[in-house]
């Protein structure tokens, strides 16, 4: 074997400082982990694993939508009767502490007084829209009626309101500018509505502090639980709603299927480790190597990235999966070999640094993604991988000072088994290079006729009773589902509310004019008009006769036109109030407007019908949709890097191997396709993640074919891939059970693709060629 | 059980209410409670600080439960007003029908409270209202509420409420200490099912 010539690896020399050396920054890690423990977070918000917007307008109300979604608590009782006070006192008590905020729901008064006279001195030029269209159709005397409803109604009349609003008409313009919510009342800071002939009191809170955080979910799991008992007991069904509860059920739902498989998958491959090396030794060995490894891999990661997510952690059981196969190589090849720990470092030595470099390799394109989420897998994959090649080779040989005769340690089934497989007749079948790349080129081209799914909704399996709870007080508040907006944004706030007005007169099914701010805040032209009316209306008979009929002679006279300070008003506390829903005020003071869509059907071009009116520009923002195309986006790039990766590794074989590199880089590329596309002909979609797991099944299918490319003795090397095999199913492809679309496709597609991997990777030895 | 604890609960806001049970005025909370359409003829006055003569008005009213009340002015001017569920006031326009009207919350939250006194539910005034203890003089009685809640307050000072054998005026004093007095005559109050016509009546888009 050419490998065994010793002058490029006399590093392996296995010099006793050396792995002392690399022991102490192993303990280190492990150390400075457990100390850091209680300061480390493991971030379970998808919006930090996801790019960011490009355009900062764009990127802020994205922020705002998120934050605002995300830092609000809904929790609905419904009841049979009507609620009294005490009990829903008694529930909001419960929600009285540290972990939440109870915002006022009714109108601050001193606000409103200040927003009232704000607009008073500009009276004449406001209108409410439905006096607005009697008096531009000459129904003075609707008018008029109106104002003898208000004034001989049951509420009493304010002196000084009536003097310089003897009509009404401010008034009802004045009620117009206030939030509206039909249909419900409110009972303190609760919410009454009805749905579904129940009563339901919602109770809106706002979180204290970030709805991902996990010990903060726990608090607040817990005051839910404690407020839905005291519901019951009075006959109440208390739900509660919010980022934080999907968050939450998320969180719990993936530490259940970590646990579950993850239990599993260790209690698998323990009792494989002994079955199949008949002692404690090597797997005491390979859970500490694994354990140290990982320590220092997770420690360096979390110094350059603060934070670990959720996700990078469950991926980092690829590392496990990938690191241990170095341990096996090591072991199995140790126990069936009559020479020593040394020689058989030496002997794997070329096939497990190539391993290593090709991993790496595979990873570090995930460096390049531009996703936050693989850059931390990456980093987990470029320190911990070299962190256990270290291990095995430095340490782990320290362990085995005599000469193995050790052969009875590996059970004969493994050895018959792994007899088999490298004869297997599929692997002699597709030896044949026109076979192969004919097999591979009907994958690929299968591959790309397969229609994606890239939902971001894929990531959590949502709770149908969550999603229940959810449309219940939608419905009370009889508010549509939103997902898409027009953003507008601008310097000049007068042609932003222009925008807004063109946009909602054109579009009126999908933005509805009555919500718009421009009816508000009516422009110079629409102020003149209304100002028009208002001379008609008080020049007119019957105001005279309704003013005679008071037997008090009011003002009747109209004030100099001035026009609104729209800028202004926009920035005043009340404006903010009103709209909070839609009015940013952008990082430099500047305003935009964010227009919810409310039809599903809509023209996307919408944004071009105000492309006329200067600085203006419109963005059409879905955060899910938008979510989704950038997960396209990186499937697309990370389905080239694996084609990249494929030409390189071709070369690279080709180099190597010669004409035998042809499979060695090949194959591994076959079953990456083979999983994807089989994956999806079992339903699972193709999708983000499928292509991370066939860039998995790369970088593991490329060792297996290294090491058997490497050796002179395939039949012993395959008991090592057998074992690894085995882990990794046992590790990975118990992720297909999950309920979470996006883990189980991770987990299906890497068994698919390490099953075709084992199976065919004996085409790719020595003797295979030799006697081609 | 579940009975026996509603008539506790029952007895003890009657109670709360009128002073006493069996008192006039929880007998004809009774009959407001049986009853499904209540109807009357009304003279408003109102009476303003800053208008020398009241504003008096006269008309109509009829209260469906379940379906609304229907404010029909007749003098000084002609006007059909619908108050439905669900905080919606609709107008009655020149061909006879019901359009929705602009918010009008002040005037909405009086109407509200009329509902409640019309439906016999006064239980719900004592969220709304601190009650003073009830007087009566000869089968003549009279409650005061004053107005506690929130928004009840912007609204309304003070509700009070006279009657004998049924419910005779309704005072309401404002903010400002206007105040408007409701008289009520020929009250009507009906236990049947409603009529198609009836039930028509009440119908808004």
């Amino acid at each position: 074997m050419h490998t065994h010539s010793k002058k490029p690896f006399r590093f392996v020399d296995l010099h006793p400082w050396l792995a002392g050396c690399w022991t102490i920054i192993l303990f280190m890690g492990l150390l400075t982990l457990v100390r850091g423990v209680d300061s480390y977070s493991i971030d379970t918000d998808f919006n930090h694993i996801l790019p960011q917007a490009e355009n900062t307008n764009v990127r802020q109300a994205l922020t705002t939508i998120n934050n605002r979604q995300n830092r609000q608590l809904l929790v609905a009782v419904r009841l049979t009767t009507t609620p009294d006070k005490q009990t829903l006192n008694r529930i909001a008590g419960v929600f009285s502490n540290q972990l939440f905020i109870l915002p006022n729901q009714q109108p601050n008064d001193k606000i409103m007084t200040k927003w009232y006279q704000q607009l008073l001195p500009y009276r004449h030029q406001l209108l409410s829209q439905q006096d607005r269209n009697d008096l531009k159709n000459h129904r003075e005397s609707t008018v008029i009626k109106r104002a003898q409803r208000q004034l001989y109604g049951f509420a009493g009349i304010n002196q000084s309101q009536f003097i310089n609003d003897p009509l009404f008409l401010f008034q009802r313009f004045f009620i117009q500018t206030l939030p509206q919510i039909s249909d419900v009342r409110f009972q303190g800071n609760w919410v009454v509505g009805k749905y579904a002939g129940q009563i339901v009191a919602i109770l809106p809170l706002a979180l204290t502090q970030s709805a991902f955080d996990i010990h903060y979910q726990q608090q607040v799991k817990q005051t839910i639980a404690e407020a839905q008992h005291t519901a019951e007991q009075h006959n109440g069904k208390l739900t509660a709603v919010g980022a934080i509860v999907f968050a939450e059920q998320g969180f719990s739902q993936s530490k259940r299927e970590i646990s579950s498989v993850g239990f599993g998958g260790i209690l698998g491959i323990v009792l494989l480790l002994l079955y199949a090396f008949r002692s404690l030794r090597p797997l005491l060995l390979l859970i500490s190597a694994l354990g140290l490894s990982l320590a220092l891999s997770l420690q360096l990661t979390l110094l350059v990235f603060g934070s670990l997510h959720i996700v990078a952690l469950l991926f980092s059981a690829a590392i496990v999966g990938i690191s241990i196969d170095y341990g096996f190589h090591f072991l199995t090849d140790y126990y069936q070999h009559n020479d020593d720990a040394k020689t058989s470092i030496k002997r794997i030595f070329p096939g497990l640094t190539l391993g290593l470099c090709s991993s790496v390799l595979a990873y570090t394109l995930f460096a390049f993604s531009g996703l936050q989420l693989l850059k931390q897998v990456a980093a987990l994959a470029i320190f911990g991988l070299p962190s256990m090649y270290l291990t095995v080779v430095l340490v782990l040989p320290y362990f085995y000072h005599s000469s193995a005769s050790n052969q009875w340690h590996i059970p004969k089934v493994l050895q018959t088994i792994a007899q088999w497989l490298v004869n297997n007749p599929l692997a002699k079948l597709f030896s044949r290079p026109i076979l192969l790349i004919g097999a591979l080129s009907v994958l690929l081209i299968d591959g790309f006729t397969i229609k994606p799914n890239d939902d971001v909704r894929n990531l959590q399996a949502m709770s149908t009773q969550l999603l229940a709870d959810e449309r219940l007080i939608r419905s009370v508040f009889n508010k549509p589902y939103i997902d898409r907006y027009a953003l507008l944004s601008g310097d000049d706030s007068l042609q932003l509310l222009q925008a807004e007005k063109t946009l909602t007169r054109r579009y009126p099914n999908i933005f509805p004019p009555q919500e718009a701010i421009s009816t508000v805040l009516p422009d110079t032209a629409q102020q003149l008009e209304n100002r028009r009316f208002y001379q008609q209306l008080y020049q007119h008979k019957l105001s005279q006769a309704y003013q005679a009929a008071t037997g008090y002679v009011g003002n009747l006279a109209i004030s100099h036109f001035k026009p609104l300070p729209i800028a202004e008003l926009l920035h005043s506390p009340a404006m903010q109030q009103r709209f909070s829903n839609r009015l940013l005020v952008m990082k430099n003071n500047r305003l935009a407007i964010m227009l919810p869509i409310v039809s599903k059907n809509f023209d996307a071009d919408v944004c071009a019908s105000i492309a006329g009116i200067n600085n203006v520009s419109c963005h059409l923002l879905s955060p899910v949709n938008d979510l989704s195309a950038q997960f396209a986006r990186y499937r697309q790039q990370l389905s080239y890097y694996l084609l990249l990766a494929g030409v390189i590794l071709l070369l690279l074989s080709l180099w190597r191997y010669g004409k035998r590199g042809l499979f060695v880089a090949l194959l591994p590329l076959f079953c990456a396709a083979l999983s994807v596309v089989m994956s999806n002909a079992f339903g699972m979609p193709l999708s983000l993640f499928s292509i991370l797991a066939a860039l998995l099944v790369l970088g593991m299918g490329l060792d297996y074919v290294i090491f058997l490319a490497e050796t002179d003795r395939p039949a012993r090397v395959m008991v090592s891939l057998a074992l690894s095999y085995l882990t990794t199913l046992l590790s990975f492809g118990l992720l297909a059970v999950s309920q979470t679309v996006a883990v189980s496709t991770f987990g299906l597609t890497t068994a698919i693709g390490m099953t075709a991997i084992l199976v065919l990777s004996p085409m790719v030895k020595k003797d295979e060629h030799a006697t081609r | 059980m579940k009975r026996l604890m509603s008539l506790c609960a029952f007895c003890l806001i009657t109670t709360a209410f009128s002073g006493e049970s069996g008192s006039p005025l929880s007998l004809l909370q009774q009959r407001y409670q049986q009853a499904t359409l209540v109807s009357s003829q009304f003279t408003q006055e109102k009476q303003t600080q800053f208008i020398s003569q009241p504003l008096r008005s006269t008309g109509q009213f009829s209260y469906a439960k379940n379906h609304g009340l229907i404010w029909e002015i007749t003098t000084p001017f002609t006007s059909r007003t619908l108050f439905a569920k669900g905080n919606n006031m609709f107008i009655e326009d020149n061909h006879g029908r019901w359009v929705k009207s602009d918010n009008d919350p002040l005037n909405l939250a009086v109407a509200e409270l009329l509902t409640e006194l019309l439906s016999g539910h006064w239980d719900k005034l004592q969220e709304q209202f601190r009650m003073q203890p009830a007087t009566q003089d000869q089968g003549d009685w009279s409650v005061t509420l004053d107005a506690q809640g929130r928004w009840v307050k912007k609204a309304l000072q003070r509700l009070i409420l006279r009657g004998n054998k049924e419910l005779q005026h309704i005072v309401i004093i404002d903010k400002q200490g206007n105040q408007t007095v409701l008289t009520l005559k020929n009250v009507q109050l009906q236990n049947k099912t409603l009529t198609k016509s009836q039930v028509s009546a009440f119908a808004h888009p």
